[in-house]
């Protein structure tokens, strides 16, 4: 009993809405469900993966619509640079049917690029200038023009007037939805261009050849710029020594995805891991009972800014910035 | 081409659309205006040095007096009527059709008792202790429905046995409930219990000891003593007398309460002193250490124990 009512403590004490109930899934029924949610996990690269035809869990999706088109993508696989698909996979409409809203991504955009500048920067007024308390000459009789300090800024050497006026920030925070709502319609735009290709693993390419990438991006007609999307931070061997060796190839960690990124590189590659949290992780954010709006004060956070650098003492080189 | 939703044709424009690029995106029309800029009018206009410039100016309201007397001073406050309109109690009402929308949508989970707290934590309802408001008001709105939980197959259909905990009730919310094979209990708050009630975890990210609750108010003790609105401050077998009396005058069948499984939950109730279920007031809650703090004081003790005998010392 005594555990029963903690139990009933505990949910009062959790402020947003926890895990969601998952609905059961749709399975089509022109197609046999294979196993496991995780291709290729275990088997080995010599082996063809079977291929997966599982209906996927969208949690709380409107299926039974029929004004709106359900969004679809192909798994495929990175160990031959033939485009072999594996499976076909359903995906959420909320996260990859989205409204194609321009105008947040623009927003986006313009808050990833101007929130970290800071000037540093800071031009003296003519108070601050040394000297300049003194009339330097009588106002009449000289033929001269009339001065009041030699610091003034007609005066060459002189404070400036509408200067740039020390350290600036243009710190500010998009709203939570707005955020949200801008990596959905990124991820919308890049499904419906064709630009976003699904993997079942990185760990399944077959060598670190920068040559064997390239050629197999070419077959594929992937862009010029590739941005791979996995959910560790750790990249694996062989994409991490081939994407060494070209300029355009990049890898990033779920937590880095952003609209910019997302815009600038011309195709996006993404696990089914990665998909998987994203969408997870995406939804949750959602559909979360708490405001979307917050406030974010300088105080709540100056402590960890503060303190940012704790670790990063080197004896030899200078603080990197 | 019209029948298509606006998200879909727009889609179907970017399918065909070159790649979308970091130029290609800006605000929409009228999104950004351009701040007004200082122009010459804009300052003194000539009024340097004139005679009203230095003068006092009347207040907004002036209807042509006294500068003191601008139209909304010049009537005096209500005193005939609403002098108490800053001592009344208001409760939020929650119907019954907007309690079913919460279960429904998996706001709400009803294999757990549904008290204040729970609804406040759905963000769906807000109850604001400082603007004098007392809890959760049942209304009847809705009682049709009550009984019935959907899924989205249309596969089974199955009645919503809660455990409610309110502040205020009407006979036919009540009956709706238990009809449904529920249970409602009405409970009071006092201000400073329903503020952690309300919202616990600012509560206890306060470090302050959970509240014990107080008795009701001269005039809402006859309420929470009453068996008819289920009171908690009733005896039980006055509750049930009531339930079958509630029954009766409606016109339903009381459903037998013989599941085992459900019969503990809706068995939950809390002291009258407590807050928060599995929580007795006075400990403090360390959500850091994720750790309770309880007093061992006996005058501690004594307070939080609700005993009205004056032996603190004890």
């Amino acid at each position: 009993m005594l555990s029963r009512q903690l139990l009933f403590a505990f949910r009062g004490v959790q402020r947003c809405c926890g895990r969601p109930i998952s609905s059961p899934s749709s399975v089509a029924t022109f197609r046999k469900c294979y196993v496991s949610s995780n291709a290729g996990a275990d088997s080995p690269s010599s082996t063809t993966p079977e291929p997966v035809f599982a209906g996927r869990n969208l949690w709380r999706a409107d299926t039974l619509t029929s004004f709106q088109e359900k969004p679809q993508a192909w798994l495929s696989t990175l160990e031959d640079k033939h485009d072999r698909k594996i499976g076909l996979l359903d995906l959420h409409p909320d996260v990859f049917r989205a409204p194609p809203r321009l105008d947040i991504v623009h927003r986006n955009i313009v808050w990833q690029q101007n929130y970290r500048n800071v000037q540093f920067t800071k031009t003296l007024t003519r108070a601050e200038m040394p000297g300049g308390g003194k009339k330097p000459w009588p106002g009449k009789r000289m033929g001269r023009s009339k001065a009041g300090s030699i610091r003034a800024p007609y005066f060459r050497g002189g404070g400036i007037a509408h200067g740039v006026r020390g350290p600036r920030t243009w710190f500010y925070m998009l709203p939570d939805a707005l955020r949200l709502k801008g990596l959905c319609t990124s991820l919308t735009i890049k499904h419906n261009q064709d630009d976003l290709v699904i993997v079942d693993s990185f760990d399944r390419l077959p060598s670190p050849d920068a040559q064997f990438l390239h050629d197999l991006a070419d077959h594929r007609n992937w862009g010029y710029s590739v941005l791979f999307i996995d959910v560790p931070d750790r990249a694996c061997e062989n994409l991490a020594l081939a994407c060494a060796d070209i300029p355009s190839f990049n890898i990033m960690p779920t937590y880095g995805l952003n609209c910019y990124s997302m815009h600038k590189y011309q195709t996006l590659v993404m696990t089914h891991e990665a998909l998987n949290y994203l969408e997870e992780r995406i939804l949750f954010h959602l559909h979360r009972a708490d405001t979307l709006q917050n406030k974010f004060r300088y105080k709540d956070m100056k402590e960890k800014l503060l303190n940012e650098g704790e670790g990063e003492d080197d004896p030899v080189h200078a603080p990197f910035v | 081409m019209g029948s298509k939703s606006a998200t879909e044709r727009a889609l179907n424009y970017l399918r065909r659309a070159p790649r979308v690029t970091l130029t290609d995106v800006r605000d929409n029309p009228g999104a950004r205006t351009k701040g007004r800029l200082v122009r010459k009018k804009d300052n003194m206009a000539g009024q340097q040095y004139n005679d009203l410039r230095g003068a006092g100016k009347p207040p907004l309201g002036w209807i042509w007096g006294d500068f003191y007397k601008p139209w909304q001073r010049i009537y005096p406050g209500a005193t005939f009527f609403n002098q108490d309109i800053n001592l009344r109690r208001e409760y939020p009402p929650l119907s019954l059709l907007e309690l079913q929308r919460l279960i429904d949508l998996g706001w709400l989970d009803p294999s757990l008792p549904i008290d204040l707290t729970a609804l406040c934590n759905t963000r769906q309802y807000r109850c604001d202790p400082s603007l004098r408001q007392f809890g959760v008001q049942l209304t009847d709105e809705g009682a049709s429905v009550f009984a019935a939980k959907v899924n989205l197959e249309g596969a089974s259909v199955f009645a919503a046995k809660v455990n409610l905990e309110v502040q205020w009730a009407s006979e036919t919310a009540i009956a709706a409930v238990e009809r449904a094979g529920g249970v409602v209990t009405t409970a009071y708050y006092d201000p400073i219990a329903l503020t952690a009630a309300v919202d616990p975890l600012k509560w206890f990210e306060k470090g302050e000891p959970i509240p014990r609750r107080h008795s009701p108010p001269a005039d809402l003790i006859g309420y929470y003593t009453d068996a008819r609105h289920r009171g908690y401050l009733a005896s039980p077998p006055a509750v049930e007398a009531a339930r079958s009396e509630l029954a009766l005058k409606i016109g339903y069948a009381l459903p037998d309460r013989t599941d085992d499984a459900q019969h503990d939950m809706l068995a939950a109730r809390k002291d009258p002193l407590q807050v928060f279920f599995g929580l007795a007031p006075g400990w403090v809650v360390n959500l850091a250490d994720q750790t309770l703090l309880k007093p061992k004081n006996p005058r501690l003790l004594h307070y939080y124990s609700g005993r009205l005998d004056a032996s603190k010392d004890s």
